[in-house]
C-alpha cells in the first residue's frame, strides 16, 4: 500500500528516463518496508541448479533439453564477476518443492495451480531478507519445445532462449521493457528473433555480480586518477565484486567491509568537494584520505549511509570535505560487511580560488634497448611551464611538455617526472621509469682445438693423417 | 498527407513483422483473446491482501488473498466478494515471487480480466496482461488507465502492443490523451457483446 504510488510514480519517471538512457535494464528490488530498494541478489559464490528436463539428444540444433538449458547458463557464467551458476543434468523429473534444490523442470501446475494458457514459463523465486534463497524454473509441459537459433517459429518455443530469459530472472533481472523503457534484450517481456545475451542484459547482471577478474583499482597503490571536466562535476562508475582489503588499509566509515577499490584525485584549486555513491547497486561505505600508503593514511571524511533512519534507509554514501589546491586525496569505496556490486561514484568540486594545471595524462614508463631513443610525454589543462627531473634532479632544458633521451645508456636509467605550473602554482606527475636494456654479448669465438660436436673445418693434423693414409695405401698397391 | 501515409504503411509493416510468439514468460493476448478468455471482467478496489503460508501435498508455500470490492460488472457474474488466491507474497522476512505476477496494494484500482472457477497460478488472464491500474489525474480527478508496466493506455487495442511500444494513436496523434476507465469499460462491452465464447470457454 505505502510502496505502489511511488512504484507507478517510477515506472512513468523510468519511461520517461529510457529516452535519454543509454542503459535500461531493471531489477526486482527489495520491497520490504524497511527494504533497500536494491537489487535483490544471490550471496557470492555460486548457485547450483538442478537440470530435470531431459537428456534425449533430439532438438533441432543437436541438444537435448538438458544441454540446451545448460547452454544457456553458460552463457551467463561467461559474463558473471562473483557468482556462477553450476549445473546438475539429471534425467527428466518433477520439481522437489522440500529438498531446497533449485531447479528446472517441466510442469503443467504449480503448486497445484494449472498453467495459464498463455503462459510459456516461469521463475518462482524465495529470498529472505535482501537475499535471494532458492528459485525454479517452471516450463508449461503443455506447449511445444524446441532449441534452436534464429527467427521464432509458429508454435515451437525454443527452450535455450527462454531459458536465458528466466535464469536472468533467477539471476534477479526484471523486464526493462516492463519499465517503459525501449532496448534490445532477452529480458524483453516478449521473445523475439533475439537468441543471445544483449548488451544491456550484460551490463544489467554485471550491475549486480560484476564482470569475471578483479577490478583494475583494487589496491590502493593502483587507484584510478579522477579527472574533472570543465563543470567540475563527474559520474564515474565501476564494480567492487572481486576486490580485496589491503594489510594495514583503514576500515572505511568504521566497518571492516572486505572489498575496497580506490580512485584518487589532485585538488586543483582549494574549494568543497562533494563525494557519493549514489546509484551503486550496495550498500556502500566510503572513506577520504590523504597520504602515500595504505597503511599510515590521514582519515578526512567517512560515511556508510546517507540516511539511516527506518524510511527512507538511503544505503549509498556521502561525504563533503575542503579541498586544498594541490593536495591528492585517496577516495575509498568499500561494502559494508564486504557487500558488493556495480558501484557508482560521484564527485562534485567547487573551486574557491584560482586553478593550478591539471594534469590529464600522465608520463608512461618506457624500455629502450642502449643506444635507442625513448619519449617521455605529459597532457595538462591550464600549463605554462613544464620542468622535467631525473632521479629527483631538475634536467637542464628538459622544459617542454614531452622529453626525449636519444641514445641511451644505462647511465639515463632511472625515474622520471615532470612538474607543470602556471601562474598559481605548480603540480608534479607520476613517476615514469626509463629501463635501458644493455646491449647483446657478442658471440662466443669457436673452440680452436678439441673434440665434442660435429661441423667446422677439418683441422691440420687430420688433413696430414688423411694425405698420410693414401700414400700408404698407393705404396702398398704398386708392391 | 505522404507523412500519414508513410507513418500508416510502418505501422501496417510493423504489424505484419511482430514475432507470433510474444512472451518469453506469456503470450500478450489481444483485447478479443483478453476478453474471451474471462470469465469476468470488472472494475475493482483492493479492500485486503493477505499473506499467508500454506501446503500443498506437503509442499510449503506462500499465498496471498486478495479481497475486491467490485464497482463495476463488464462481463459474467462475479462472486461477492470477489477473491483472488495468489501464489507468491511476503510473510515475515521471507517472500516467494513468481517474476511478471502483478502486485496488489489495499485501495488500489484496476480493471481487471479474471478466471473464474477454473484453478490457475494467477486467477486474472495472461499474468500482467489482465491487470490494468487505473489512476485519477490529480488536477481534473479523471481516471485514467494504465498498462502494467505503469505507462498510459490509449486503445484497447494497445493490451497486445509490446510493452516497449509506442501507441498508434499517440504516434498519430501526439497529443492524445490517455483511455479513460469510463472510455476503456465501453470498449470492451462493445466487444463482449460481439465475441462468441471461445471452445475453452465451453
Amino acid at each position: 500500500m505505502k510502496n505502489k504510488a511511488p512504484l507507478l510514480a517510477l515506472s512513468v519517471l523510468a519511461g520517461l528516463f529510457a529516452a535519454v538512457a543509454a542503459w535500461s535494464f531493471t531489477y526486482i528490488v527489495d520491497q520490504r518496508e524497511s527494504g533497500t530498494a536494491l537489487p535483490l541478489k544471490w550471496p557470492p559464490g555460486s548457485v547450483a541448479i538442478q537440470i530435470k528436463l531431459g537428456s534425449t539428444a533430439n532438438l533441432s540444433d543437436g541438444n537435448s533439453y538438458n544441454t540446451s538449458a545448460q547452454a544457456a547458463a553458460q552463457m551467463w557464467n561467461t559474463h558473471l564477476g562473483n557468482l556462477q551458476i553450476t549445473m546438475s543434468l539429471l534425467p527428466a523429473g518433477p520439481a522437489d518443492e522440500n529438498n531446497n534444490l533449485n531447479e528446472l523442470v517441466f510442469a503443467s501446475d504449480v503448486f497445484g495451480d494449472a498453467f495459464d494458457t498463455n503462459t510459456v514459463a516461469i521463475t518462482t523465486v524465495w529470498s529472505r531478507g535482501n537475499e535471494r534463497t532458492r528459485a525454479d524454473i517452471v516450463y508449461n509441459s503443455a506447449r511445444t519445445w524446441d532449441s534452436y537459433d534464429g527467427p521464432t517459429r509458429s508454435g515451437v518455443i525454443d527452450l535455450q532462449r527462454v531459458t536465458l530469459h528466466e535464469l536472468g530472472h533467477l539471476l534477479g533481472l526484471d523486464h526493462p521493457d516492463e519499465a517503459g523503457q525501449s532496448v534490445q534484450a532477452i529480458m524483453n517481456s516478449r521473445i523475439s528473433s533475439l537468441d543471445a545475451l544483449a548488451s544491456d542484459d550484460i551490463t544489467g547482471a554485471q550491475n549486480i555480480y560484476g564482470p569475471p577478474g578483479q577490478p583494475a583499482n583494487d589496491s590502493f597503490a593502483n587507484a584510478a586518477i579522477i579527472i574533472l571536466p570543465a563543470s567540475n562535476t563527474a559520474t564515474l562508475s565501476g564494480y567492487n565484486t572481486n576486490a580485496t582489503k589491503q594489510a594495514g588499509e583503514p576500515s572505511h566509515a568504521g566497518n571492516v567491509g572486505g572489498r575496497s577499490v580506490w580512485w584518487r584525485w589532485t585538488a586543483p584549486a582549494a574549494g568543497p568537494v562533494t563525494v557519493d555513491t549514489r546509484g551503486s547497486y550496495f550498500d556502500t561505505t566510503l572513506g577520504v584520505y590523504t597520504g602515500t600508503a595504505v597503511n599510515s593514511l590521514v582519515t578526512l571524511a567517512g560515511n556508510d549511509d546517507l540516511s539511516s533512519s527506518p524510511q527512507p534507509h538511503i544505503q549509498a554514501s556521502s561525504v563533503t570535505f575542503t579541498a586544498v589546491a594541490g593536495t591528492t586525496y585517496y577516495i575509498a569505496v568499500d561494502g559494508f560487511d564486504a557487500d558488493c556490486a556495480g558501484l557508482t561514484l560521484n564527485v562534485s568540486f567547487t573551486p574557491t580560488g584560482p586553478l593550478l594545471p591539471v594534469i590529464t595524462t600522465q608520463p608512461v614508463s618506457a624500455t629502450v634497448a642502449s643506444g635507442g631513443s625513448a619519449s617521455f610525454s605529459v597532457t595538462a589543462t591550464g600549463a605554462t611551464g613544464y620542468q622535467w627531473t631525473f632521479n629527483g634532479n631538475n634536467l637542464s632544458g628538459a622544459t617542454g611538455a614531452t622529453h626525449t633521451i636519444s641514445n641511451a645508456t644505462a647511465a639515463n636509467a632511472g625515474s622520471y617526472r615532470v612538474v607543470v605550473s602556471n601562474g598559481t602554482g605548480s603540480v608534479t606527475s607520476d613517476p615514469a621509469t626509463l629501463t635501458v636494456n644493455a646491449p647483446a654479448a657478442p658471440p662466443a669465438p669457436p673452440p680452436s682445438s678439441g673434440g665434442g660436436g660435429g661441423g667446422g673445418a677439418p683441422s691440420l693434423w687430420f688433413c696430414g693423417a688423411l694425405g698420410l693414409l693414401g700414400l700408404a695405401r698407393l705404396l702398398l698397391r704398386r708392391r | 498527407m505522404i507523412a500519414r501515409r508513410c507513418i500508416l504503411v510502418g505501422l501496417a509493416l510493423g504489424l505484419t513483422l511482430l514475432p507470433r510468439l510474444s512472451a518469453t514468460t506469456v503470450e500478450a493476448p489481444d483485447i478479443n483473446s483478453l476478453i474471451s478468455q474471462s470469465d469476468y471482467v470488472v472494475r475493482a478496489v483492493v479492500k485486503s491482501a493477505t499473506s499467508e503460508w500454506r501446503e500443498h501435498n506437503g509442499r510449503r508455500y506462500i499465498g496471498t488473498r486478495v479481497e475486491l470490492e467490485v464497482s463495476e460488472v463488464v462481463k459474467g457474474t462475479p462472486p461477492s466478494p470477489l477473491v483472488l488466491d495468489l501464489i507468491g507474497g511476503r510473510v515475515g522476512e521471507d517472500e516467494l515471487a513468481i517474476q511478471g505476477m502483478p502486485r496488489f496494494y489495499v485501495g488500489d484500482e484496476n480493471v481487471l480480466f479474471v478466471h473464474g472457477e477454473k484453478r490457475k497460478m494467477l486467477p486474472l488472464v495472461a499474468l500482467m496482461h489482465g491487470v490494468y491500474p487505473i489512476m485519477r489525474d490529480a488536477g481534473s480527478g479523471e481516471a485514467y488507465v494504465l498498462r502494467s508496466n505503469g505507462l498510459p493506455l490509449y486503445s484497447a487495442q494497445d493490451v497486445a502492443l509490446p510493452m516497449n511500444r509506442l501507441s498508434a494513436v499517440k504516434q498519430q496523434n501526439p497529443a492524445a490523451r490517455p483511455l479513460t476507465a469510463a472510455a476503456f469499460l465501453r470498449q470492451i462491452r462493445d466487444r463482449v457483446a460481439t465475441i462468441q465464447p471461445t471452445a475453452r470457454e465451453k
